[in-house]
């Protein structure tokens, strides 16, 4: 008799678990009209950032491209042109393609960048019919004109304590006067390239 | 010999070394790195920057500098202790006061001195907070030279080489104190024949090449030892390659022909590999008259078809910029299988013949007492002599320029203008009477003319007092006094008895292999004796004289090939009936040629070139034949299978053996030759980059009296390789044929500052985690001194945690905490 009360509890434990899950809403995501939510520092495709002027904030120093474990990303830099600049400072990236079938989402290339350009952002559908749609130009990796992000960087790169006396210009928005921190802080527009003032010498100077 | 040597210890290791030798140059003898930036071996030390200081025990100041301080008997020096471990992070923690965070964009970011020596030897972090030092950005100083006054870190070495080595007016340095900056005269562009050596000087990113900018970065690249080919002088250089394209060219240290340097016509000769106008694929003239693309085998089948019955008919021109094999192959092809006696090189014309050897070498200049230049200008033709005759003349020599007026003739002390022939004849009489006295050995201490301001002497009598008291005179022969002129010279020079290796009679040749050709046979003459092993091996060559070049340019023979040259440049030239060039860039003949073919550069093949003065070097390929272009040897190849040859040499070195078991002037040779040092200049090319054998470490601490010359590290710094892959807390790989500084540290019981332990941890008030980062002011108290060996004070550690950590010592925070509130106050964007 036991027994049978025994099987009959068991019994109703395992079905008020299927009558739970029964009237719970389904967790199939009808893909791809439904979308997953995907963790905020999901590593997906990369995106190429800009300022907020529109300037580009790859100044093609090849870092990324340096430290990439599988060779996926290639880079030609070139000189800016003063009249039109594509991005602050002296250089730019002229050419700027990823090859997202070699690429492994490691993040080192976000690690890498000195200007927080490149991140690996939530757009993880990426297939394609051919292998040059997988072959990332600049022009697909940039983020449209207008829109100015800093992507996931927020996530997990939070900003340092306040008494870290080593100043990034980029985080903490400080300017020392030269054109790299400019470009850092946005202000790439002022013009640095006029002659420093000559200082003016006072009596009984002789140095 | 024992009293030349002086005893000192370097950290802990006795060693003996010549008088006079520098510190930095001992320790770098036993392996021991000391950070330099104004050092250069090839110039004078100043002691500008400062970041070589080392401790010496009982001095009266205790740092000194190892750049300019020679050794002294039982000098007790040390390169890490704590004193010389903090002097050094000190001067870093200045030099970069001004130095802007430009590294992203910097050209020099990788393979920089400044980026360097701040990992290894650095603070790690910079309490610098006020405003630093601010300069426009890329000031162009000469035709391809760009200046970044914000990055330059005053070691002089660009303004020294001008001064110096070039011994010109160039770069300078304009203001004084802390508002100094490199600069050129007010107005003057600097535009020197080796402004392209600055660059290479520079420790940092402040001179930058106009054509390299921002096209590469050194760790990407891959380095070839090459050798230059513009000149006859086999000038060294580094080839750099990016993704298979040539992306510059650099000097490599040979002290037997460039002493380091390279001239700009040399260093900016890539350019022409990957210009759009080189001939990349086989052409055929078609009945228009238009040259259409066609494949290497129709182009080649046009060849073989239009080949006449008479086979002196045919000639074949070999340019001097083609290597020893591609002259090779193409006298198989010529007097071998075509059986015409037509097969000369471009230069035959300056052909010494094979009975007078000259003993002359480039690096005779050092050492020479008088150096002769008879005929045209040798600075005009070869720029890299010229900066060894500079270094001649810095040395001892005296210049006498006879013959046409050189660009040479500022330097010169004595000049006379005429025929260089004739004032030969005439100088050369005047040599041969009887030496008195009171002549021999006569020397004349008066300034020269180029140092005090005045003008170069034209004293005949002077001049040939000069010649006569001179031990090693250095004849330099070039341009017109050729053919029978140079063999009168040289015999005469061979009679006054100046035939002394490495002085006497150099020939300065034009083109770049005219030597290595004529050791194999490419020209009208053909030595038949010489060339019996030859004559057995292709039976029923042709072995008859043939027509110069001249005469061939002159459309004597139905049918040209020209391989590498432009015969129609020729003056009097004609087209012959059948015109086939092989070329890497369109020129007059091309113009007329009914096949092309597309050849070759220098760096896209192996290759053995033979200097003026005779040296054989190695040229290593760098990069991928581009488009359908194929090297000189493998053409002249496939048109040997086509007249039915077999048992061809498939490779370059296949072919270099069969010279070597083939050729008189070469016997024996093969590519082995080239893998030890000595008469051969051959090194690998990482090996060479940097340049410098290390000592045997097992023979330490016992030092051979007779120490190996320290060869010093090439002109770029010291570590090129791999420096770009290091991450921040990442040591450097060991490079290879280099020993690990830290393993020669542990031979020799030291410390290396790499392979410090970390202090304990630091005790303070508020040095609680936040976030993961450790705050950066630590205050330690008293009771924190770390115990044992490890230093007090600050310590070396990068990329440990997400941030870098430093720990600052109590007086230094006071410091920090007083600067900090000057901070605040700090107004954004105000300059003085």
């Amino acid at each position: 008799m036991d027994r049978v009360i025994d099987d009959l509890i068991a019994l109703g434990k395992g079905l008020s678990i299927t009558f739970k899950n029964y009237l719970e809403k389904p967790v199939t995501k009808q893909y791809p009209e439904e979308k997953r939510d995907i963790p905020k520092r999901a590593r997906g495709r990369h995106v190429l950032h800009r300022y907020n002027d529109g300037l580009e904030r790859c100044v093609g120093c090849l870092l990324c491209q340096g430290t990439c474990p599988a060779g996926a990303i290639y880079i030609e830099a070139e000189e800016n042109d003063k009249e039109n600049p594509v991005s602050k400072g002296e250089r730019h990236a002229k050419v700027f393609d990823v090859d997202l079938l070699r690429c492994i989402y490691c993040g080192h290339c976000e690690m890498a960048c000195p200007t927080n350009a490149i991140t690996l952002e939530n757009n993880t559908a990426l297939a394609g019919f051919t292998r040059e749609s997988l072959l990332m130009h600049k022009e697909d990796l940039l983020e449209p004109e207008g829109s100015s992000t800093l992507g996931t960087t927020e996530y997990w790169d939070p900003k340092p304590p306040e008494d870290l006396s080593h100043r990034v210009p980029a985080q903490t928005g400080e300017f020392d006067g030269s054109s790299t921190s400019a470009a850092a802080v946005g202000r790439g527009d002022l013009d640095l390239n006029k002659a420093p003032k000559k200082p003016t010498r006072k009596e009984g100077d002789n140095a | 010999m024992a009293d030349d040597l002086v005893n000192i210890t370097i950290d802990g290791h006795q060693m003996a070394v010549p008088k006079g030798t520098l510190l930095v140059e001992a320790a770098r003898q036993i392996g021991i790195e000391i950070p330099v930036y104004c050092y250069h071996p090839k110039m004078k030390p100043v002691g500008a920057c400062r970041v070589c200081l080392v401790e010496v025990e009982n001095q009266r100041r205790p740092m000194m500098p190892a750049c300019t301080t020679t050794v002294m008997p039982d000098m007790v020096v040390h390169t890490r202790s704590d004193n010389a471990v903090e002097a050094r992070g000190a001067v870093l923690e200045f030099l970069l006061i001004n130095h802007p965070l430009d590294c992203p964009v910097c050209d020099r970011a990788g393979e920089c001195d400044l980026q360097d020596f701040t990992q290894k030897y650095g603070n790690g972090n910079t309490r610098f907070i006020e405003q630093k030092r601010h300069f426009a950005k890329s000031k162009q100083v000469g035709k391809n030279v760009v200046l970044d006054r914000e990055r330059c870190i005053m070691c002089q070495r660009c303004v020294r080489f001008c001064e110096e080595i070039a011994m010109e007016e160039g770069l300078v340095i304009v203001d004084r104190g802390n508002r100094s900056e490199i600069g050129t005269f007010e107005g003057r562009s600097f535009d020197s024949k080796f402004s392209g050596n600055v660059i290479e000087l520079c420790p940092v990113g402040a001179l930058t090449a106009k054509t390299y900018r921002f096209e590469s970065r050194p760790w990407e690249q891959q380095h070839y030892a090459g050798i230059c080919n513009v000149s006859s002088l086999g000038v060294n250089i580094t080839v750099d390659v990016r993704y298979d394209e040539v992306v510059r060219l650099r000097g490599r240290m040979n002290d037997e022909i460039d002493d380091g340097w390279l001239s700009d016509k040399c260093r900016y000769s890539h350019l022409a590999i990957h210009s759009d106008d080189r001939i990349l694929s086989p052409m055929v003239r078609n009945d228009q008259g238009q040259l259409t693309k066609v494949s290497w085998a129709a182009a080649l089948e046009r060849i073989v078809q239009a080949f006449p019955e008479n086979a002196s008919q045919i000639g074949l021109a070999v340019g001097t910029r083609l290597s020893v094999e591609d002259g090779h192959m193409l006298l198989r092809l010529g007097r071998g299988l075509l059986k015409t006696p037509n097969v000369v090189h471009e230069h035959e014309a300056e052909s010494l013949g094979t009975n007078t050897t000259l003993t002359g070498r480039v690096k005779g200049c050092d050492a020479a007492d008088v150096i002769l230049c008879l005929g045209s200008d040798p600075a005009k033709s070869h720029h890299d002599f010229e900066l060894r005759i500079k270094k001649g003349l810095r040395n001892k020599a005296r210049l006498i320029c006879i013959g046409e007026q050189p660009a040479l003739v500022g330097y010169a002390d004595y000049q006379v203008i005429g025929v260089a022939s004739e004032l030969w004849s005439k100088l050369k009489k005047e040599l041969k009477k009887e030496t008195t006295e009171e002549e021999s050995g006569l020397r004349f201490p008066k300034p020269r003319p180029w140092e005090a301001g005045g003008e170069t002497s034209q004293d005949w009598d002077a001049l040939v007092k000069e010649i006569r008291g001179a031990e090693n005179v250095l004849v330099v022969v070039s341009g017109d006094i050729a053919g029978q002129g140079l063999q009168d010279v040289a015999r005469d020079v061979e009679d006054l008895g100046w035939n002394t290796a490495p002085h006497g009679v150099i020939h300065l040749r034009s083109g770049v292999n005219p030597v290595g050709h004529e050791s194999i046979g490419l020209i009208p003459e053909w030595d038949e004796d010489g060339n019996q092993a030859l004559a057995k091996a292709w039976e029923g060559m042709n072995t008859d004289s043939g027509l110069s070049y001249a005469e061939m340019c002159r459309g004597k023979t139905e049918m040209l090939l020209a391989f590498g040259c432009n015969p129609l440049a020729q003056p009097e030239s004609k087209k012959p009936k059948f015109l086939v060039q092989a070329a890497t860039h369109p020129d007059e003949t091309t113009e007329k040629a009914d096949v092309v073919l597309p050849l070759s550069m220098w760096v896209e093949y192996n290759g053995v070139y033979i200097s003026t003065d005779g040296t054989v070097q190695f040229n290593r390929q760098a990069i991928l034949p581009l488009g359908e272009a194929q090297p000189a040897w493998s053409i002249a190849r496939e048109l040997c299978l086509r007249l039915g040859a077999s048992d061809l040499p498939e490779n370059p070195r296949a072919v270099y053996s069969e010279v070597g078991s083939l050729h008189a002037a070469l016997a024996g040779a093969t590519y082995k030759d080239f893998q030890t040092p000595g008469q051969y200049h051959w090194s690998y090319p990482q090996q060479a980059d940097l340049g410098m054998p290390r000592p045997d470490l097992s023979a330490i601490p016992v030092k051979e009296p007779d120490m190996p010359m320290w060869m010093p590290a090439p002109l770029t710094g010291s570590t090129v390789e791999g420096a770009g892959r290091l991450h921040r807390g990442q040591t450097p790989p060991p490079v290879p044929g280099q020993r690990d500084p830290r393993e020669i540290a542990k031979l020799l019981g030291l410390n290396h500052p790499m392979d410090r332990t970390a202090p304990p941890a630091l005790t303070a008030g508020g040095a609680e985690k936040k976030d993961g980062y450790i705050p950066l002011r630590v205050v330690p108290s008293t009771s924190a001194e770390p115990a044992g060996p490890t230093p007090a004070g600050r310590h070396h550690e990068i990329g440990v945690g997400p941030r870098r950590r430093v720990a600052v010592p109590v007086a230094q925070t006071a410091l920090l905490e007083a600067s900090d509130a000057a901070d605040n106050t700090t107004e954004d964007g105000g300059e003085e």
